[in-house]
């Protein structure tokens, strides 16, 4: 296995279009070992649709993404994630007639994360202990917030080297909101790299060290969290004004 | 009208058989519904083909029906493979109708292909005339056999898609296309396996079906009007759902032929797959809400 | 098919028709008569396709219309002309009673067409069962002697009606709403097209003709029986011969059956130089329809008559295409060159100053009475709350903008409003009058009209024609919808492009289409719904400078947005939603400031943080 010295993902001048128009004009970002890197912005702002360009999930216009010293630009979405980029979609995008153990099993991709299956669920279940009690339960009868935690512990069964997590707060409520990053923080303790997309800022800062702001497809601002928390850029972005 | 439990049983078990029959002719339309969302009502024509190929094969060599099946299956599972990547491949990224009218053509000219070589003549395979007796309830050991397997394939495709994790992921891109490809999920790959597993249970449907039946080329359209009205009855996304509808028909159809009269009982079907439609389109054992 | 060209080559084919008898042999004039008569089946056919309604099983109708001339006339000696009309009647109230159902429960795709066979599969095995429609011998007319002229002249006579009754169609109101019903149900329903009413109508049509064919075939071949009156292989010859033509157009389904009735004559000649015999000739037949299926699925979706009129127009000079009219509609972009159906004499834009809108009053207290308002409204789906008491008020001529972070409820506050989903709690109400339970086409049809984030245009259809079905909203003559058409599409600087198709537009003139043709519905309130998304600065400068010149014209406006600068340089006040409630309502400045709506996108401890000088 290849050591990681350079950064784990090195994104250079990534253009996107979506459809009839271009949604991603030009951004560049990285991510070292070890680091928490958040994408902000407003909606709109190209955060998710980078996101899936990224993973291969849509397709690139112009660019390059390395991930890991590799070139991946163009390859597909599978092969992306076999190498251990694994992305936590927006909306949690599970399979609802499915069970929980069942969700949490499809997330172990490779053969290698299969293999480590069992222990994989385990250290899942501590992370979430909610987890454990609903193993038979219906992914599509859980709450908002238990469907998160379901959706980053699959992520997390495939072994990854890169997580991606788009919106883990959407749609759910602040005190479920504290629960989830509660879990992030260990996560990004344990020195899983992550880059996480989100709308709700405060969240996204106190858990990560650097950041990207995004307006229109491109990126306005970028720098620690710390710089970002006391710039006026984001509040502009977000809300339009001053 | 005497409803002696012998008779009742009669009519039961041997419905309950027939039934499970209709379901396996269903799986496979379900499987391919379910799993690469195209509705293919060709799979009615290979059902019909693989029973003339069977035909064939008994009356040329001394080949026992059940043989030529076994022969059947696994060469029907690599044509539904290549299959999926030639003709079907497209197919997936059609509207619903376009799906229907295209594998309705290739339906017509499955069926007509097979009348053109065979003709439009009624076969059958000759039985063995042995039956088994219990309880003052006869019934042939093709019917059985037929039945025995019929279950068999369900069970095991139940297994393949709940215990295994290509089975498992098969399921998962058919409940939610999107979320499996952003997981990394391969769908294509996937709906080729489905496919293939597909044309292996038309193998098996028609293996056993000949066994049972007469035949002749225009079956293929009933039998494609059949698998579609049981998985509406079971939830076109539902493989053992189907198979369940299956049996519940063949009991309906059993127990109205006996109180009433073969018609009576088909047409109440016909009433019953009405209102399932006009209700409860997704199936009556299906989870989904409604669209 | 144009007016004049069109009635002198109508014309010419009653002419040439006309002619037959005096030099066709009588096997000719058999064939002629069932290449006619499957050339009206055809045409009835597409009235149904003409909404996008795929039948498989038409041969319901047909049936009906031919075994109940039939039965009339063998057992009470009924006049064929009595047993015709009866069956049709009959077929038209058996297509009420299941397709009222099934609209009513909202089935498409494979469950629609699935019932349909099913309909023509359950009466198949009726007639198979029933002693007195002579099971599966069926019914013979053996003392009928009807002389072969007639019934040509009969068949020659539905035809024309058929194809001349679908160009008269295509052109009239309840057309055009059935050309916007297949293309975009959803589109349609907002725009006040009454939708179910529109399919059923549709369908009880098709059914009527389809009857009346049937009963024609009867007559001619001298006996009914199930398999060939109620059998599968007559709904796929029907389904075939139209789509093969192109459904949807004028003369698709004549053009279609002829082809299919030359290439079955062929196999036929072809198979007796084999000496195939009759099975295998008819196998061989149906293995090229099916063929023909195939291939007109994947390579003519539109149909031969809009491939060849495609052909033609390219080899006479590049840019003259005809659109896709067919069921396909909307996969390839072209232009037309000669619109189809010219407007009557306007050739400049008409004065934008005529706004769309209905005059407002001066009176000034009007202004202050309630417009829309919002009360108490909640929402949940599957226990999740989507909105939650949620109360604000929108005055007239206002710009009210609505906005929140993803997931917040803006999109199913939208969606209450226009009659997609009912409140479960609370209320909407529109100058007094209650809006919560109503359809969507009914909510149009009351002033207040909506956009879509993602643009849903007619894609089969020009830009004309989709402004078109949301005048007829307001207008009930062409005429006049078309001149409301034209004005709305002068209002948003797409006038120039009437004639193209809507999918040959760019996405910032797509946008300005679904602004045009909520416009053109005449309305007083414009529910916008993300108009700004995909679009550059320049782009979204320009709509903004449409919406406030729009609302001078007299309309007001319910914006969701999350282009933040737009919606503070657009809105007059601003209502702020965050997790299905209302968390703040005001002024832009206001809004901007409040260290509420501060918190709910950026976080509390950002809230408070110093304001800055702008970046």
């Amino acid at each position: 296995m290849s050591t990681t010295t350079g950064p784990i993902l090195s994104v250079e001048a990534l253009h996107v279009k979506y459809g009839l128009f271009e949604a991603v004009f030009g951004i560049s970002l990285e991510v070292g070992p070890g680091e928490a890197v958040c994408l902000l912005g407003g909606n709109g702002a190209g955060k998710t649709t980078s996101l899936r360009a990224i993973l291969g999930a849509l397709p690139i216009a112009a660019g390059r993404v390395r991930f890991l010293g590799e070139d991946v630009a163009g390859a597909t979405a599978g092969a992306i994630t076999a190498r251990g980029m694994i992305y936590v979609p927006e909306g949690r995008e599970l399979f609802p007639s499915m069970t929980v153990q069942e969700n949490l099993e499809l997330g172990a991709i490779t053969r290698e994360a299969r293999a480590r299956m069992r222990t994989s669920m385990e250290l899942a279940c501590e992370l979430f202990p909610i987890l454990a009690k609903r193993r038979t339960q219906l992914a599509g009868t859980l709450s908002g917030g238990q469907q998160q935690m379901v959706a980053i512990a699959r992520g997390l069964m495939g072994l990854p080297r890169l997580l991606m997590l788009d919106e883990p707060s959407l749609g759910l409520a602040p005190v479920v909101v504290e629960q989830v990053y509660e879990a992030l923080g260990r996560i990004v303790r344990s020195g899983t790299p992550i880059i996480l997309v989100e709308q709700h800022v405060h969240h996204a800062l106190e858990l990560c060290q650097r950041g990207y702001v995004l307006e229109s497809g491109r990126i306005v601002q970028h720098g620690s969290t710390a710089e970002l928390a006391a710039s006026d850029r984001l509040r502009s972005a977000y809300l339009g004004v001053d | 009208m005497e409803l002696s439990p012998s008779v009742l049983g009669q009519m039961l078990l041997s419905g309950a058989l027939m039934g499970s029959i209709y379901g396996a002719v269903a799986m496979g339309f379900s499987l391919i519904f379910g799993a690469a969302k195209i509705i293919n009502f060709a799979h009615a024509g290979v059902v019909v083909w693989v029973m003339y190929g069977v035909l064939v094969a008994v009356r040329s060599g001394v080949v026992h029906p059940y043989v030529a099946g076994l022969a059947a299956i696994p060469l029907c599972y690599l044509i539904g493979h290549g299959v999926q990547r030639t003709l079907m491949a497209r197919v997936s990224t059609m509207s619903d109708d376009m799906q229907i009218i295209y594998t309705f053509g290739l339906l017509l000219v499955l069926t007509y292909t097979a009348q053109f070589f065979f003709g439009p003549d009624v076969h059958y395979l000759p039985t063995s005339g042995r039956a088994i007796e219990f309880g003052g309830v006869v019934l042939q050991i093709e019917t059985v056999v037929a039945g025995a397997l019929a279950l068999g394939s369900a069970i095991a495709l139940h297994a393949f898609l709940s215990r295994t994790w290509l089975g498992k992921a098969i399921r998962a891109s058919a409940d939610n296309r999107r979320g499996a490809t952003l997981i990394g999920l391969d769908v294509v790959r996937l709906s080729r396996v489905a496919m293939a597993l597909s044309f292996a249970l038309a193998a098996l449907a028609g293996t056993i079906l000949i066994t049972v039946t007469t035949f002749y080329p225009l079956r293929a359209f009933e039998l494609a009007v059949l698998a579609f009205v049981v998985v509406v009855l079971g939830g076109l996304d539902n493989v053992f759902a189907s198979f369940v509808a299956g049996v519940l028909i063949g009991i309906f159809e059993a127990v109205g032929t006996l109180i009433f009269s073969p018609s009576i009982a088909q047409l109440a079907i016909y009433a019953l797959i009405f209102a399932v439609l006009l209700v409860r389109p997704q199936g009556l054992v299906s989870r989904q809400g409604t669209k | 098919m144009r007016s004049a060209p069109g009635l002198s080559l109508l014309a010419a084919f009653v002419l040439a028709a006309a002619s037959v008898p005096l030099w066709g042999s009588g096997y000719s004039i058999n064939l002629l008569t069932q290449i006619f008569l499957f050339g009206f089946l055809a045409a009835a056919w597409n009235f149904m396709a003409l909404t996008g309604l795929v039948s498989l099983g038409h041969a319901a109708f047909f049936g009906v219309g031919g075994y109940a001339t039939a039965w009339l006339y063998l057992t009470w000696g009924a006049d064929l002309m009595i047993g015709a009309l009866a069956g049709a009647a009959l077929a038209m109230f058996l297509a009420f009673v299941v397709y009222w159902m099934a609209f009513r429960s909202g089935l498409r795709g494979i469950y629609f067409s699935g019932l349909t066979l099913v309909l023509a599969e359950a009466l198949r095995f009726a007639a198979i069962n029933t002693p007195a429609l002579g099971r599966s011998q069926g019914l013979e007319l053996v003392s009928l002697h009807l002389p072969p002229f007639l019934l040509y002249g009969l068949s020659v006579a539905l035809l024309v009606l058929t194809v001349a009754g679908t160009w008269w169609l295509l052109r009239s109101p309840l057309g055009y709403r059935l050309q916007a019903v297949r293309e975009n149900e959803g589109a349609a329903e907002a725009l006040g097209v009454h939708t179910f009413r529109v399919k059923l109508a549709a369908t009880l049509l098709s059914a009527g003709l389809v009857a009346i064919g049937g009963a024609l075939h009867a007559v001619l071949l001298r006996f009914v029986e199930p398999e060939s009156d109620f059998g599968l292989s007559l709904s796929l010859n029907l389904l075939l011969g139209t789509f093969l033509g192109g459904t949807g157009t004028v003369l698709g389904p004549p053009v279609g059956i002829v082809v299919l009735f030359g290439l079955r004559e062929g196999i036929a000649r072809l198979g007796e130089l084999l000496a195939l015999g009759s099975s295998g000739i008819y196998a061989l037949q149906q293995v090229l329809y099916g063929a023909v299926l195939m291939l007109v699925v994947v390579a003519l979706p539109d149909g031969l008559v809009t491939q060849v009129r495609r052909w033609w127009a390219a080899s006479r000079g590049a840019p003259a295409q005809a659109a896709p009219e067919g069921l396909q509609g909307g996969t390839q972009a072209a232009s037309k060159a000669e619109p189809e159906a010219a407007p009557a004499a306007l050739s400049a834009p008409p004065a934008p100053a005529s706004p769309a809108a209905p005059s407002r009053s001066s009176d000034p207290s009007a202004a202050a009475s309630p417009y829309l308002e919002v009360v108490d409204v909640s929402r949940s789906f599957r226990g999740i709350a989507a909105l939650s008491n949620v109360s604000f008020e929108l005055r007239r001529g206002e710009i009210l903008g609505l906005i929140g972070p993803n997931g917040a409820g803006k999109t199913t506050m939208f969606n209450v409003v226009s009659g997609i989903f009912p409140a479960q709690l609370g209320e909407v109400r529109f100058k007094g009058e209650r809006l919560s339970a109503l359809a969507p086409h009914q909510v149009c049809r009351r002033g207040v009209a909506r956009t879509f984030q993602v643009v849903q245009p007619f894609a089969g259809l020009t830009v004309l024609e989709n402004a078109l079905i949301g005048a007829l909203a307001r207008h009930a003559r062409i005429g006049e919808a078309r001149e409301a058409a034209l004005a709305a599409l002068a209002q948003v600087d797409l006038h120039a492009k009437r004639d193209l198709t809507a999918t040959s537009l760019t996405l910032q003139d797509r946008k300005m289409l679904e602004f045009a043709r909520a416009l053109a519905t005449g309305p007083e309130l414009i529910l916008l719904d993300e108009v700004m998304a995909g679009l550059n600065e320049s782009e979204k400068s320009q709509i903004a400078d449409k919406i406030l010149e729009i609302r001078d014209a007299g309309v007001s406006f319910l914006l969701v947005e999350h282009n933040m600068r737009a919606v503070m340089r657009l809105s007059d006040r601003i209502v702020v939603l965050d997790h299905g409630k209302v968390v703040a309502t005001g002024l832009p400045s206001e809004i901007a400031r409040d260290p509420g709506v501060i918190s709910v996108y950026l976080g509390r401890s950002l809230a408070h943080a110093p304001v800055g000088r702008a970046a």
